[in-house]
């Protein structure tokens, strides 16, 4: 296992050189077909994933900054989206499995659908919810007995494996990232805690892989985020099976990098405590990847 | 035509491209209709002239006029497709056409006012003229139009220590109706293949004015792009007077949307418009004209370009997406402006950033030292987020108190040295560890060496790998 200062980690950027790798897991099984009250609406579980790793998707999308040579985006990041359930199955089709460029996935969702979002209005100076078309390019299933954590943990393994291997500049990039977007109940074969493990052994010069994990519930108010330490967790989790499950997801994520949790303050102007997982509980995913480094973009403080 | 969707077209997606054609149907009708005019008094008077020159304008004129038909079909046909396929863009084909409708109305108002009895021609004529000013207007003022700004990326209101139990609901997208079946779901269009390989066609923009690479002569300056990618790929721009007293140099916010051409802005309103101090009244004023400019480069030039450049290689237009983001999250750059006064051997320099002037003097044995750097003085001070100026938003009066200012006097001998972030952290770093490499800069004066020295860092993790430009001034 390599070792590194701190301060010499995970300080790469994306560029067309050192383009980056982000793997989703979605938890497809039917156990997330459990209902989730949201506002006045009624959804399941997977729903609630499903919404989160499309708007996963969008922010990367909004993130990546557009190239002025060819008017799409630049070819910063390849993405990949593993479905589990009964079996582990890629859910972006274009390419047999394989990771896909970020530009490429923006320009061919499968379809747009009307989303209500939050936005600044100008005029009236507050946020208010517009109706936008949102694109997606995952559709919801969960009608697997099965949960094959362990595997999909497995194959992104893999994945990042060959990643790595397929260009000898991707070794000098920003480690991969792998985000499992999951209710936390593995029932299929093998450890998801050893599979996660040996997926974070993995390394480029810039650091060890990263995962993150993103744990939605159906029948907890709670919300956490970014936990230090599990003990957290048990004070907010009432549920016996869930606070297993998510004490599990916890031990599985990475260390926030000092890195990362430097930019988070800049980004939030809020801190992060040391040692604090990329770990989720009820929370939009999408909080995940906002302290990437994306480049040099203006402070929230002089924005507006 | 197809129903843009809400909030997705604004107002200025009026494209000059599409104006174009129709105006050049209007004009070629009207050539036609002048040459007819022309020709038709002194064939009514004399029949006799039945020559070939006697024939030939009407004759010429027929032909401009069933080619401007059929090229205004061929236009009418292709317009309609695009508007199609990018919904953003009817409303500026709406408006041609109104335009070019009522261009058609006034011409044949002229023609048939030359003929008494067409009564009926005229009356015509003006219920076009009307009717296409009507619609004209109508488009223009009552056609869709962005109320909403982007959202902001993060909820400003969260600040202070983030908790290790912070909770936050969800707060993503919701669907207004879910849609399991995907009923409703528009199909990927197919893929084209590329008919040129762009890999063949020189870079876009290599020509452009704000993509230029100044060639001072007594000053030098060197530029190296993150991960050694080609010069266009820079997001600094460097802006230098003829008489090399007004230099500027911004580096362009990566993150934003095409920077380098606002970078380029800023520099030129340097030279137009230097200043001591600003306030935000001022600021506001001296950053509307590049404010315009940019995003009247991006409607034209830019997107002009691009979709040129696609049609060549087999590629669709420019999405509407791309567009659209693109001038809503706009451009930032940081701003390092310097003016040097040669009569009394002054200087005086504004910034906004984290790009840094340095200056250089000679100790008693002739060796350089490092006098002090601004605006920032040690390589801590160096962050992701630093003040930038932007070409959107209303936040000049919270900008304005981030300018910094500072005058001096050189003496004969001095070295000015003008450097983007990564370089400028890197000599800082070095004057804080004592080190000398950085001591070839301010003789530096071949690019090859430059690029060297910066490889060399980068490599060994000592420069961070971003755009880096120096501009060496030796007074």
């Amino acid at each position: 296992m390599a070792t590194w200062e701190p301060e010499d980690s995970y300080r790469k950027s994306w560029n067309r050189q050192h383009r980056g790798l982000l793997i989703f897991l979605l938890d497809q099984s039917g156990s997330m077909r459990q209902p989730v009250q949201i506002g006045n609406r009624q959804y399941t579980n997977g729903e609630m994933a499903t919404l989160a790793l499309n708007d996963l998707i969008v922010s990367v999308i909004n993130n990546t900054p557009i190239d002025s040579q060819t008017g799409r985006l630049k070819d910063y990041c390849d993405l990949l989206v593993l479905g589990y359930g009964n079996q582990v199955t890629p859910l972006l089709d274009n390419r047999q499995g394989a990771p896909a460029s970020i530009k490429d996935l923006a320009e061919n969702p499968i379809g747009r659908r009307p989303v209500l979002v939050e936005k600044y209005d100008r005029v009236q100076g507050k946020k208010v919810q517009v109706q936008e078309m949102q694109p997606f390019w995952i559709n919801y299933t969960a009608d697997s007995t099965k949960t094959e954590m362990a595997k999909a943990l497995q194959r992104a393994y893999r994945v990042v494996q060959d990643w790595l291997q397929a260009d000898l500049r991707r070794r000098q990039s920003f480690p991969p990232i792998v985000i499992n977007i999951t209710d936390g109940a593995h029932n299929g074969e093998g450890d998801p805690i050893e599979a996660a493990k040996s997926i974070r052994r993995l390394y480029t010069d810039d650091g060890h892989v990263l995962l993150f994990s993103c744990h939605l519930t159906s029948n907890s108010t709670s919300h956490l985020v970014f936990p230090r330490d599990a003990q957290v967790i048990s004070r907010n989790v009432s549920n016996a099976d869930e606070r297993e499950w998510a004490v599990n997801l916890f031990e599985m994520s990475s260390e926030i990098p000092a890195t990362m949790a430097k930019r988070a303050r800049e980004s939030f102007n809020a801190g992060l405590p040391d040692g604090a997982r990329g770990f989720i509980y009820n929370a939009n995913p999408a909080d995940l990847i906002d302290f990437l480094s994306w480049g040099t973009r203006p402070s929230q403080n002089f924005e507006r | 035509m197809a129903q843009p969707p809400a909030a997705s077209t604004s107002g200025n997606t009026t494209n000059v491209a599409l104006n174009v054609p129709i105006l050049c149907v209007a004009i070629g009708v009207a050539l036609a209709v002048a040459a007819e005019h022309l020709t038709s008094p002194p064939a009514s008077s004399t029949p006799a002239t039945n020559s070939f020159f006697g024939q030939f304008p009407h004759v010429a004129s027929f032909a401009i006029v069933l080619i401007t038909a059929a090229y205004a079909l061929f236009e009418l046909i292709r317009q309609g497709r695009m508007a199609w396929q990018q919904p953003a863009l009817a409303p500026g084909i709406c408006r041609s056409a109104s335009f070019a409708a009522f261009l058609l109305g006034l011409i044949s108002v002229a023609v048939s006012d030359t003929r008494s009895q067409s009564l009926l021609s005229t009356s015509l004529g003006i219920g076009l003229c009307v009717l296409a000013l009507i619609g004209f207007l109508a488009i223009t003022f009552l056609g869709p139009t962005e109320m909403v700004n982007q959202k902001p990326m993060h909820d400003p209101g969260q600040v202070g220590p983030y908790p290790a139990d912070y909770f936050r609901p969800y707060s993503g997208s919701l669907p207004v109706t879910y849609d399991p079946d995907m009923s409703g779901v528009e199909a990927p269009p197919a893929q084209r293949k590329p008919r040129i390989d762009p890999s063949t066609l020189p870079p876009l923009f290599e020509t452009d004015p704000l993509y230029s690479i100044p060639r001072p002569k007594v000053a030098r300056s060197f530029s190296m792009v993150k991960g050694n990618d080609n010069p266009i790929a820079s997001d600094d721009a460097c802006v230098i007077s003829d008489d090399e007293t007004y230099f500027a140099l911004c580096d362009g916010a990566s993150g934003s949307s095409l920077p380098r051409p606002w970078a380029t802005l800023l520099g030129q309103q340097w030279l137009k418009w230097p200043f001591q101090e600003i306030d935000a009244e001022t600021l506001a004023l001296w950053l509307q004209e590049p404010r315009e400019r940019w995003h009247r480069w991006i409607q034209e030039t830019w997107k002009w370009k691009i979709d040129e450049r696609n049609q060549l290689i087999g590629e669709k237009p420019l999405s509407a997406d791309v567009f659209r983001r693109t001038l809503q999250t706009g451009a930032s750059s940081t701003f390092l402006g310097l003016l040097l006064n040669r009569e009394n051997n002054s200087w005086h320099a504004a910034a906004i950033g984290d790009t840094c002037l340095f200056i250089f003097r000679g100790d008693r044995s002739g060796t350089l030292r490092p006098r002090f750097s601004f605006p920032l003085d040690s390589s801590a001070g160096f962050s992701d987020r630093p003040p930038l100026l932007t070409s959107n938003g209303n936040n000049v009066s919270t900008l304005a108190p981030y300018f910094r200012f500072k005058s001096g006097h050189w003496r004969r001998g001095d070295v000015l040295l003008m450097a983007t972030d990564a370089l400028a952290q890197w000599l800082l770093s070095q004057f804080e560890q004592q080190q000398t490499t950085w001591n070839i800069l301010p003789s530096l004066t071949d690019p090859r060496r430059f690029a060297e020295l910066v490889e060399k860092e980068r490599q060994s993790g000592h420069m961070v790998d971003d755009d880096t430009t120096l501009v060496v001034i030796p007074l």
